[in-house]
Formats: C-alpha cells, sequence, structure tokens
C-alpha cells in the first residue's frame, strides 16, 4: 500500500516516512501543496497524509482541489490546530480522517488501516481468499492455520493482491502501489517477488491461490 | 438584557414629561381662575357702584322723595342682581353710634349691620378710598355678600350689598371646565407622548437586540445604523467602530495563541513521534544516538520559544518608569558581539565593529537582548564567508545603530511582516536555523520602549541592515 506524506517540517516527515515504511509501506514526501497536487496526479496512493499549516498552498485547499479532480483517495488530516471548527473544515472539504498533533503513531497506524479497510469495504479487517487469511493489524499470514513468515516487501506484495481479490493486476500497477518513487528496478523483480510468494504459499497446498494471466499481470483468486 | 417596563427609559421620560405637563396645567389653571375671580368681583363692584348711584341719585335729584322711595325705586331698577340696600344714619357726637337705619323690606331688623367703626370710616371716605366688603350674612344669602359703603351727607351710610352666589357659580362652572379639559388634555398628551417616546427609542431596541447577539466568539456581526445620522446613529457608528476594534485584537490574541500552539505542537510531534518509531524495534546504537540528539534539538527549540514567550508576557506588564539607568551601550554590544562571536567564526562569518562610546538611558536587559537579538538573526541568515559590520555613532541629538550583514536578505513583499510575531520569511529555512518568529517581534519591542527608531533595508542575496536610532537626552 502506497502513501503520500505531504508535511513541511523536515523532521517530521521523515520519522513519518521511516515508521511508516518498517510498517511496509511505501511511502512519499511532498513538503509544499504543489507539490502534493502533481504527486496525487501522477501516482497512484493508497491513504494521502496531509499537513494543513503548508508553505504556500494550505492543506484544507489542497484537500478541496484534489476532490475537485474525483481524486477519490482516502485522505487523513495532520495538524497541530485543535479547535473543532478546524476539524469541520477538514472533514467538510473532503478529508476523511483528522489527528492532531502531537499523536501517537500507534493511533496513526490504526486509522491508516481504517481508512485502507473503509476504502476496500472490508469489515474485519483480515484478508482472506481460500484458506489464506492476513491480518494486516498484527502484520501475519497463516494459510489453513498454519503461519507463513514473510520478507516485507512480500508481505506488502501480497496485501496489495488480497485487497485487491480476484482482479488482474499489471506489473506496473503492482509496482505503483507497492513501491514508492524511489523504486527504479526493472518488472523482472516482480516475477522474482510473485515466485518468492508462490514458494511459500502455494507450494505445498492442492489449490493455487496466485495466478498469472498471460500478457496482463496477477490475481489472486481461489478458483 | 431584557428592561422591566417601568424601568425603561420610555416609560421614564412619560412620567416626567406627563408630570411637568401637570404641573404647568395646574399652574395655568390657578392664574386663570385668580384672574377670572378678579374679573367677576371688579363687575360686581361696579354693579354695586352703579345701583348705589342711582339710590343716591333718586333721592338726591327729585326732592320730596324719601330714602325709602329711593332705595325702592333702585331695587326694582337693579331687580336682576337682588340688591340689598340700607342708609345708616350715624351720629354727629362725641359717641359714636348708629342713630338710625332705613331699609329695604327685604331686610329685616338687625340684620346686615356691620360694625359702627367701619360706617364712621366709611363717612370719611371719597372716590379713591371707598370701602368694599365681602361679609357673611346667613339670613340674606347662603353666599357671602359682596358691600359697599358710600358716604352721603348727613351724616349718612348708603349700604348696598348684593350676593356672590352668580359669581361664585361661574367660577364653579370654570373650575368644572379647567379640571374637564385639563384631564383630556394630560390623557392626550401621555398616550400620545408616550407614542412618540417609543417611536423615538426604538432605534435603541434594535441597538441592544443585535447587540445581545455579539459575543466573543462572533465579533463579525455590525448594527445597521440605517443611514441615521442623528444621536442614535453616532452611538451606532461608536457601537460598530468599538466592535471593530475588539474583533481586530481578539483576532490577533487568537492568532498568536493559534501560532503559539502550532511552534509547541511541532517540537512536541517530532519528540513523541521520533521516540515511538525509534521504539517499536531494536536498532543499531547510532539510530539511538541520532533520535536522541535531534529530541535535544527541538527540546532547545521549545526551551527558546518559551523562553521569548514568558519575556515577551513579563516585558508587557513592565512598569516604563522603573527598571531605567545610564546604560553604556558600546559596553553592552562589545559583550553581545564578543559572546556571539565563537557562533559566527564556526560559520566562517567575520565581525566588524566601529563602536564609539555612547551613554543613554534605557534598560541595560533589554538593550542586551535587543543586540543579541538582531545579530543573532545576521548569523542565522548569512552563509559562510558572509561578513558582518557593526558601527555605533552619534548623529547630533541621536545614537545610530547600525547592524549590516551580507546575508540572504529579505524579500520585499516580506519586510513590512518581519516584527510581526510568529512570522517567518521561509519557514522551510527557518526551522532548520531555529528561528520561530519572536526574535524581531522583541527588538521591535524593545526599540520601542526605548523611544527608538527601528528601520531596515534589505535585498535578496545581498544582505540586511538593521538600523536603530536612539534619542539622547
Amino acid at each position: 500500500m502506497r502513501i503520500l506524506v505531504v508535511e513541511d517540517d523536515k523532521k517530521v516527515a521523515a520519522f513519518l516516512q521511516k515508521g511508516l515504511r518498517e510498517e511496509q509501506y511505501a511511502v512519499d514526501v511532498c513538503r509544499n501543496g504543489k507539490d502534493a497536487v502533481y504527486e496525487v496526479q501522477s501516482h497512484p496512493y493508497d491513504v494521502i497524509i496531509l499537513d494543513i499549516m503548508l508553505p504556500g498552498k494550505d492543506g484544507f485547499t489542497i484537500c478541496r482541489e484534489l476532490r475537485e479532480n474525483n481524486v477519490l483517495t482516502p485522505i487523513l488530516m495532520l495538524t497541530a490546530k485543535d479547535s473543532l471548527e478546524d476539524k469541520v473544515i477538514g472533514l467538510s472539504e473532503g478529508a476523511d480522517d483528522y489527528l492532531t498533533k502531537p499523536f501517537s503513531f500507534e493511533e496513526l497506524l490504526a486509522r491508516i488501516r481504517a481508512l485502507l479497510r473503509r476504502s476496500q469495504d472490508y469489515k474485519t479487517g483480515i484478508l482472506k481468499v481460500g484458506d489464506l487469511e492476513l491480518d494486516p493489524l498484527r502484520r501475519t499470514v497463516q494459510r489453513a492455520g498454519t503461519p507463513i513468515t514473510l520478507s516485507g516487501k512480500e508481505y506488502a506484495l501480497l496485501e496489495y493482491l488480497l485487497r485487491n481479490k480476484g482482479i488482474i493486476l499489471s506489473q506496473s500497477k503492482i509496482i505503483d502501489h507497492v513501491w514508492d518513487r524511489n523504486y527504479d528496478g526493472t518488472s523482472n523483480l516482480i516475477n522474482v517477488y510473485i515466485n518468492h510468494l508462490r514458494e511459500k504459499i502455494d507450494k505445498d497446498a492442492e489449490v493455487k491461490l496466485i495466478k498469472t494471466v498471460r500478457g496482463q499481470g496477477y490475481k489472486i483468486d481461489e478458483n | 438584557m431584557k428592561i422591566k417596563r417601568f424601568r425603561s427609559l420610555a416609560f421614564k421620560l412619560t412620567v416626567w414629561y406627563i408630570v411637568i405637563l401637570g404641573a404647568i396645567l395646574v399652574l395655568a389653571g390657578l392664574f386663570l381662575h385668580q384672574g377670572f375671580k378678579e374679573g367677576l368681583m371688579n363687575d360686581l363692584d361696579k354693579a354695586l357702584v352703579e345701583i348705589t348711584d342711582e339710590a343716591h341719585e333718586k333721592w338726591w335729584r327729585s326732592r320730596g322723595v324719601t330714602w325709602k322711595e329711593a332705595i325702592e325705586k333702585a331695587e326694582t331698577r337693579y331687580a336682576s342682581y337682588e340688591p340689598f340696600i340700607q342708609v345708616v344714619e350715624i351720629s354727629e357726637g362725641e359717641k359714636r353710634h348708629v342713630e338710625n337705619v332705613i331699609r329695604s323690606e327685604r331686610i329685616p331688623e338687625g340684620v346686615f349691620l356691620l360694625d359702627t367703626q367701619t360706617y364712621f370710616r366709611a363717612d370719611r371716605t371719597d372716590i379713591d378710598s371707598y370701602i368694599f366688603r365681602t361679609v357673611e350674612e346667613e339670613q340674606l344669602s347662603s353666599y357671602p355678600l359682596r358691600v359697599f359703603l358710600f358716604p352721603v351727607r348727613g351724616p349718612l351710610i348708603l349700604q348696598v350689598g348684593v350676593s356672590l352666589e352668580a359669581t361664585v357659580a361661574n367660577l364653579n362652572n370654570l373650575l368644572i371646565i379647567m379640571i374637564l379639559t385639563g384631564s383630556i388634555i394630560m390623557f392626550l398628551a401621555s398616550v400620545g407622548g408616550s407614542f412618540i417616546i417609543n417611536r423615538a427609542l426604538h432605534p435603541v431596541k434594535s441597538v441592544v437586540k443585535t447587540a445581545g447577539e455579539i459575543t466573543a466568539e462572533d465579533l463579525s456581526l455590525r448594527i445597521d445604523s440605517k443611514n441615521r445620522k442623528d444621536e442614535i446613529g453616532a452611538l451606532v457608528e461608536t457601537f460598530n467602530s468599538m466592535i471593530a476594534r475588539l474583533e481586530k485584537s481578539i483576532n490577533k490574541i487568537r492568532q498568536f495563541s493559534g501560532d503559539v500552539s502550532h511552534e509547541l505542537r511541532t517540537p512536541l510531534t517530532i519528540i513523541r513521534g521520533e521516540i515511538e518509531v525509534l521504539l517499536r524495534k531494536d536498532r543499531p546504537k547510532e539510530e539511538y544516538l541520532k533520535t536522541l540528539n535531534s529530541v535535544l534539538e527541538e527540546s532547545h527549540r521549545m526551551e527558546k520559544l518559551i523562553d521569548d514567550l514568558l519575556f515577551l508576557s513579563r516585558v508587557e506588564a513592565m512598569d516604563r518608569s522603573k527598571g531605567t539607568e545610564i546604560v553604556d551601550l558600546d559596553e553592552v554590544l562589545n559583550a553581545v558581539i564578543k559572546f556571539r562571536s565563537p557562533s559566527a567564526s564556526n560559520k566562517k562569518i567575520s565581525i566588524d565593529s566601529k563602536i564609539k562610546p555612547i551613554q543613554l538611558k534605557g534598560n541595560r536587559e533589554l538593550l542586551e537582548r535587543m543586540t543579541a537579538n538582531i545579530l543573532d538573526n545576521a548569523i542565522r541568515y548569512s552563509n559562510p564567508g558572509d561578513h558582518i559590520e557593526i558601527e555605533l555613532e552619534k548623529d547630533k541629538n541621536m545614537a545610530r545603530l547600525q547592524i549590516r550583514d551580507t546575508g540572504i536578505g529579505i524579500p520585499e513583499k516580506s519586510l513590512p511582516l518581519i516584527f510581526d510575531r510568529f512570522y517567518v520569511v521561509d519557514p522551510s529555512r527557518s526551522k532548520e536555523t531555529g528561528g520561530a518568529g519572536l526574535g524581531l517581534s522583541i527588538v521591535k519591542w524593545i526599540a520601542e520602549y526605548h523611544n527608538a527608531e527601528i528601520t531596515v533595508d534589505s535585498k535578496v542575496d545581498h544582505g540586511t541592515n538593521f538600523i536603530v536610532t536612539f534619542p539622547l537626552d
């Protein structure tokens, strides 16, 4: 899952990027509103974390502009203002959630998970296909009750596939959502990761869940 | 606020107005009544004289006519007055007494006699001093009688009396008419007056209503003066401009506390966030050190901000008359430069100074803080290799301090704003260099405290020159 952090304070942006990357999210950072609008239109983000007090364009304006341009990506507003008025403005300009600085990093993670779940219509939060289960809160994966250990990128790839169950995902789409903009590898790398996942998930199972659709991409499906 | 009806200005005005009007009416009524009464009495006295004249004439002109006949003739002639006429004969000798009375048949015996003294006095009167009396004589009339005494040779006194019945009745009628019209006037005046007063005060009610809706949370409301040019229009204008001033200062305070909150929350966010992320798993030692250093840096940032805020709140309440002394500005400057030199040379910035000895009246601590803040800014916004010049000189009765740098300069559009609290020219840059935007607002405050004028010349990429001009007594 790919997240855009729009924050002008270098250090705040830095710890957000570090903490979120360690949670296997792909994270990009923008330091002003103009760049943010451009980035959102050129990359498909799954969540946007948006500071309100930004140089140039403020968070409210960015939020409104994005919504006017039909960007439906969940937006979490992050700000040092905590007056009710600001919360109301933020939410009515199209933000999905609101967090006041200083905040607990755990809470931020929980809210991001909630936003991802909401955007994909999941109720429990546990992603399932056949007997394969992924718990985004505990970051655990199991097949038929047997725990499976995955590396960070393998986990991120599986989560992305599961969140788009039954949908064919092209290699470029997978790159967009699982890797941040610093990735400059070839699509061959996706192949490598898909093979690693198959090794760990499908090898010993009767039903193969990860499928290759020739010429189009990959999908995860139980039939 | 709801005003009780009887406490309202309209009610009070109406009451006052009615009281004053009532008093005027009563006074006018009294004068009118008195004047009317005097007029009636005069008329009556004239009639008495006429009747007396008639009786006297009848007796005097026609020889052989007795007093009795003359009296009867006069009575018949002036029957409408129903006069009582008699002739009183008084003694001529030493012993004063009434000898005889020739009276009309309408007067019973022993009635209608005045005291003897009065008759003797009447005998000596002439046209200027005739005696008129008002007497009670219940057997003749239930109303008082007006009596006229006319001396005739003899010595005889012709006494004529007329009842005041008609006069009293006239006066009573007048009184009734006056009371009736007075009451009607009072009623109409109070109704009309209260209507007019209420109407005149109506705009006040709408002012009160709007003013009641204005709160500290919402000062955007204004009272509609409806373009009135009267006293109420002026009141509304004054009110509106007062609200505007309030709104401005409350917005300033709100902006200030919002800025303070933002400036304090940012380092807190960094401290909390960095530590929480750090603690999520085991890390190499270097990472712990890096985070601890960063956290330390942020706590310095907060400390500086809190220090500045406390300074501002402390000095703003400071009494200008206290805490002033003769300060050697050159010494202050030299000390500040000495203290800041290491950080300047760390950044490879050179400092030159041309400082003449100058004494002025002021507060040493504040002057130190002011020069330190300007110098800190010069160092902060200069690049390695830049140069700072400090000059203090006397110019007539002024002391001029200039702190010039060859640093990054200030954009023209930012110049008018740099002394505002929390204004920073480039937020991303100042966060790296540690400025929260309070330094120059403190500088400005201190300059004003010393009645000094502060100006800034600046050009982007060429540098900035702060000029502070102190008046010398």
